[in-house]
C-alpha cells in the first residue's frame, strides 16, 4: 500500500521484503534533519535586505530513477550541455548562429548575461559551462521535461551528497538492498573538471563569504576536493597571473578558479566598480590565458528564459542531431503568431520574466483575476521581449512525509552535468519539493524542501 | 596630415594613507586608419608588476599594483599623434552598438525628444547629423550640473551638460532612431582635459561627431578608447585598502592636465 513509487521497477524489489529497509530510511528522517542542522547544511536568503539562514528541510523519501529513465536523461542531458557549450563559444567569437538566421540578434546582444567584456575570449578548452544545473520535471505520463538551465554558478550538488552519506550511516543495510548508485564520486567528477582546464597553480574555489546563500556548499566542495577555499582578499592578480596568499603571506599561483560570485561582482576594474567580492584584474589575467574560471563569465547569455526557448534549434543547429530532451512548451510574445497564442491563453499559462531567477518572476494565470489578466496582456504588449509564456506541465507529485503523513507534493530535479575531458551526468542530483500542496514552484529561496535521488543501478 | 604633440597627466591625493593598490589605466591611444600614434612615454607611479594587456575592443590598458604605503598616485602619458583631417575611422561594427546601454536607455525625455524631432534626411550618416544640431540647439553646456553617474535620459531631462552628456543623449537617440554609434573619448586640440564624442556606423565605417561642438570630428581630435558609453571608457580604476580593520570613507583630490600641441 505504502510506496507506489519503487513499484517503477517491480521486477527488481521484493516491496514486501525490502519496505523494511526502506521504512528504516523513513524513521531517521528526524535525525538526518538534526545532523543537518548540526552540520550547518544551511542556505541563506535575503527577505528585504536582511539576511536570514535557513535550514533547508530534507525530506527521507528518496526520488527513485530506474536506469532505463537515467540512461535516457544521461544522453539527453550530454547532448544539451554539448550545444549549449558550442553555442556560447559561436556566440563570443564568430556568431554563427546570428548569421544563419537561428537565433535573432536582438535577443542575445539586449540579454543582460551577454558579456561585451568576454568577447574573443576562448577559454581553456574552450569549456564555457563546467558545470551545468539541468532543471527537469516529469509530467504525468512519464514524459520528461527540461524548464531551465544553469549555466551560471548552479548549487546544490553538495544536499543530497551529504544527506546520502547520513542515510548510509542511518540504515547502512538499505544500501545493500536497493542497487543504488554511488553519488560520492561527485568531487571525484569535480576535481577533474577543474584539473581539465587547470593552467598551472593550484585549484581554488572562491566564495563570495559567509553570507553567501550557499556558504556552506562552497565550504564541503573545497574540502571535498582538495581545493583552497578563498575569500576575495585571498586572491590577487600580479603580473597577469592569479594568486593566492596563504595563511603565511606565501604566494601561490593559481590555475583554476571556482568562483561563487556573480559575473557582475568578478572584477571590479571590469564589471561593478562597487563589488566589494570581485578581484581586480582577474579578467586580464582570464583574457592572458593565465587561469581558467569556472563556469566561465559570459554564461547567461546562454541560459536566460529567453534563449531557452532556442536551445532544441541549437542542437540541431550545432550537432545536426534531434534534440533528445523536450522543452516545456514555449511562446515567445515577440513573434506576432505567439504574442496572438499567449494573449488568448493566458489564463492556462504560466509567464516568466527573462530576467529573475530562483522562483522569482513566476505567475500562473490561472491564480489571476479578470483586472490582473487584463493588466498582464497590457505589460505583455508594452514589453514582449521581457516574458515567455509556457504551458503548465501536471508535474507527477512525489510523496513527501508531513508531519509523520505521506502526502502528495510537486517536486522537479535539478542534474549535474559536468564538462571536463568529456561531458558526464552525475547519477544522482537535487530533488526540490514545494512544501506548499498548491505550489509549482520549488525553489529553496522559496521555503522548499530537498529529497536524495536516487539512479538505480539496475 | 597634422602632427600633434599630446601629454596627459593626472595625480590622485588621498586624503589618507593607502595600501594593497590594483589598478587599470587606459592610457595609450593606438593606431588607426585615421591616427597614428608614435613615441609614446607612459609614467605610472607608485607602480609595480606593470603590465599591458589589451580589452575586448583593442584597446591597451595598463594593470598593476602598489602593495606599499602611498597617499599619491601619479600618472602620464605623452607622445605623437598623426591625424588626417577626416571625420571617418575604418573598421568592423560589432552588433552591440545597436543596442542601448546602461547610461543610454531612453525614458520619457528621450521619447518626446525622438517624437517631436523633425529629422528630414534619409542617409544615416545626415540622420545623425541633424540629430546632433539638435541636441546641439536644445542642451546647454554647464559644468556642475551633471556628474559620471549621470544617465542619457537624466541629462535630457534637465537640459544641462557637459561633454560626456551630450554624447549621451545623442547616442540614446541615434541608437533609437536605428543608427548604431558608440561613446569615444580622446583628447582635442585647445581643450585642457579629456573629451568625449560620439561615432556612428554607416556606410561601412564610423564616423566622429560631436555634439558638444557641434561639428564633424576634424584633425584636432585624437581617439583614446570607445564603447557603448561612458562606463565602457573610464580610463582609470583603482581599488585599495586602508591600512588596519578601520571602516572610513577615503576621500581624493585630482588633477588632471591635457595639453594637445601642434608640432
Amino acid at each position: 500500500m505504502i510506496l507506489e513509487h519503487l513499484f517503477i521497477c517491480p521486477k527488481i524489489f521484493n516491496i514486501e521484503r525490502e519496505s523494511g529497509h526502506m521504512q528504516d530510511i523513513i524513521s531517521h528522517g528526524d535525525n538526518i534533519n538534526i545532523l543537518l542542522a548540526r552540520y550547518g547544511v544551511k542556505f541563506g536568503i535575503y527577505k528585504k535586505g536582511v539576511f536570514h539562514e535557513q535550514l533547508f528541510p530534507f525530506d527521507p523519501i528518496p526520488r527513485i530513477i530506474s536506469a532505463e529513465d537515467f540512461d535516457y536523461l544521461e544522453c539527453g542531458l550530454k547532448q544539451r550541455v554539448d550545444a549549449l557549450n558550442l553555442f556560447l563559444a559561436d556566440i563570443y567569437n564568430q556568431k554563427k548562429i546570428i548569421r544563419d538566421g537561428i537565433v535573432p540578434e536582438d535577443f542575445i546582444f539586449s540579454s543582460s548575461g551577454y558579456l561585451p567584456e568576454c568577447e574573443g575570449i576562448t577559454p581553456p578548452a574552450g569549456i564555457y559551462s563546467h558545470i551545468s544545473g539541468i532543471d527537469l520535471v516529469q509530467a504525468k505520463d512519464g514524459t520528461w521535461y527540461v524548464l531551465e538551465d544553469n549555466l551560471r554558478i548552479p548549487s546544490g550538488a553538495s544536499y543530497p551528497l551529504i544527506a546520502r552519506s547520513l542515510e548510509r550511516k542511518a540504515s547502512p543495510q538499505t544500501f545493500r538492498e536497493y542497487h543504488v548508485r554511488d553519488n560520492r564520486d561527485y568531487a571525484a567528477l569535480l576535481k577533474e573538471t577543474m584539473d581539465n582546464v587547470n593552467l598551472g597553480g593550484i585549484n581554488v574555489i572562491l566564495t563570495p563569504g559567509r553570507y553567501n546563500a550557499a556558504f556552506f556548499e562552497h565550504s564541503y566542495l573545497a574540502e571535498m576536493t582538495d581545493s583552497v577555499l578563498a575569500m576575495p582578499n585571498d586572491l590577487f592578480v600580479q603580473d597577469c597571473k592569479l594568486y593566492y596568499r596563504d595563511d603565511h603571506d606565501k604566494k601561490k599561483r593559481v590555475g583554476a578558479v571556482y568562483r561563487r560570485q556573480s559575473d557582475e561582482f568578478l572584477d571590479p576594474c571590469t564589471f561593478r566598480a562597487d563589488s566589494l567580492i570581485g578581484v581586480p584584474n582577474l579578467m586580464a589575467a582570464y583574457r592572458a590565458g593565465n587561469v581558467a574560471i569556472i563556469n566561465a563569465p559570459g554564461n547567461g547569455v546562454a541560459d536566460d528564459k529567453g534563449i531557452y526557448y532556442f536551445v532544441p534549434k541549437m542542437i540541431r543547429y550545432y550537432l545536426h542531431e534531434e534534440p533528445i530532451l523536450n522543452n516545456a512548451p514555449t511562446y515567445l510574445p515577440m513573434y506576432e503568431e505567439d504574442m496572438k497564442f499567449v494573449l488568448e491563453n493566458l489564463d492556462r499559462l504560466v509567464i516568466k520574466d527573462v530576467a529573475e531567477a530562483g522562483g522569482y518572476g513566476v505567475v500562473f494565470g490561472n491564480k489571476m483575476s479578470e483586472q490582473e489578466l487584463a493588466d498582464w496582456k497590457e505589460l505583455i504588449q508594452c514589453e514582449p521581449r521581457r516574458f515567455i509564456a509556457q504551458e503548465v506541465i501536471d508535474f507527477r507529485d512525489l510523496e513527501i512525509m508531513d508531519e509523520g503523513k505521506r502526502v502528495m507534493r510537486k517536486a522537479d530535479l535539478r542534474a549535474f552535468v559536468l564538462s571536463g575531458a568529456e561531458t558526464k551526468v552525475w547519477a544522482s542530483g537535487l530533488t526540490r519539493f514545494s512544501r506548499n500542496p498548491d505550489s509549482f514552484i520549488v525553489n529553496s529561496s522559496q521555503g522548499g524542501g530537498f529529497k536524495d535521488t536516487w539512479v538505480l543501478s539496475r | 596630415m597634422r602632427k600633434l604633440h599630446f601629454t596627459h597627466c593626472k595625480k590622485l591625493q588621498f586624503d589618507t594613507p593607502i595600501v594593497s593598490h590594483s589598478f587599470s589605466l587606459r592610457l595609450v591611444p593606438s593606431t588607426d586608419s585615421r591616427q597614428i600614434i608614435c613615441d609614446l612615454e607612459k609614467k605610472v607611479e607608485p607602480a609595480e608588476h606593470l603590465t599591458d594587456v589589451t580589452d575586448e575592443w583593442g584597446t591597451t590598458m595598463c594593470i598593476g599594483d602598489c602593495y606599499q604605503e602611498h597617499d599619491t598616485f601619479y600618472y602620464s602619458v605623452s607622445g605623437i599623434a598623426w591625424v588626417k583631417d577626416t571625420p571617418y575611422i575604418e573598421g568592423p561594427l560589432h552588433p552591440i552598438y545597436r543596442y542601448s546601454s546602461e547610461l543610454t536607455h531612453p525614458g520619457k525625455c528621450i521619447e518626446k525628444m525622438y517624437a517631436d524631432a523633425e529629422i528630414t534626411a534619409d542617409d544615416p550618416a545626415e540622420r545623425a547629423v541633424q540629430w546632433m544640431h539638435l541636441i546641439h540647439d536644445q542642451m546647454v553646456y554647464e559644468k556642475g550640473i551633471t556628474d559620471v553617474n549621470t544617465t542619457a535620459e537624466e541629462a535630457a531631462a534637465g537640459g544641462k551638460g557637459v561633454c560626456q552628456d551630450f554624447t549621451h543623449v545623442m547616442l540614446s537617440l541615434c541608437r533609437r532612431d536605428g543608427i548604431p554609434a558608440r561613446y569615444v573619448v580622446g583628447y582635442l586640440f585647445g581643450e585642457g582635459e579629456t573629451h568625449a564624442w560620439v561615432e556612428i556606423f554607416d556606410n561601412h565605417r564610423w564616423c566622429g561627431l560631436d555634439p558638444t561642438n557641434n561639428c564633424l570630428i576634424n584633425s584636432g581630435y585624437i581617439s583614446l578608447t570607445n564603447g557603448r558609453d561612458y562606463n565602457d571608457c573610464i580610463l582609470d580604476k583603482g581599488f585599495f585598502r586602508i591600512p588596519g580593520y578601520e571602516i572610513r570613507e577615503v576621500s581624493q583630490k585630482q588633477q588632471v592636465r591635457v595639453v594637445v600641441e601642434d608640432m
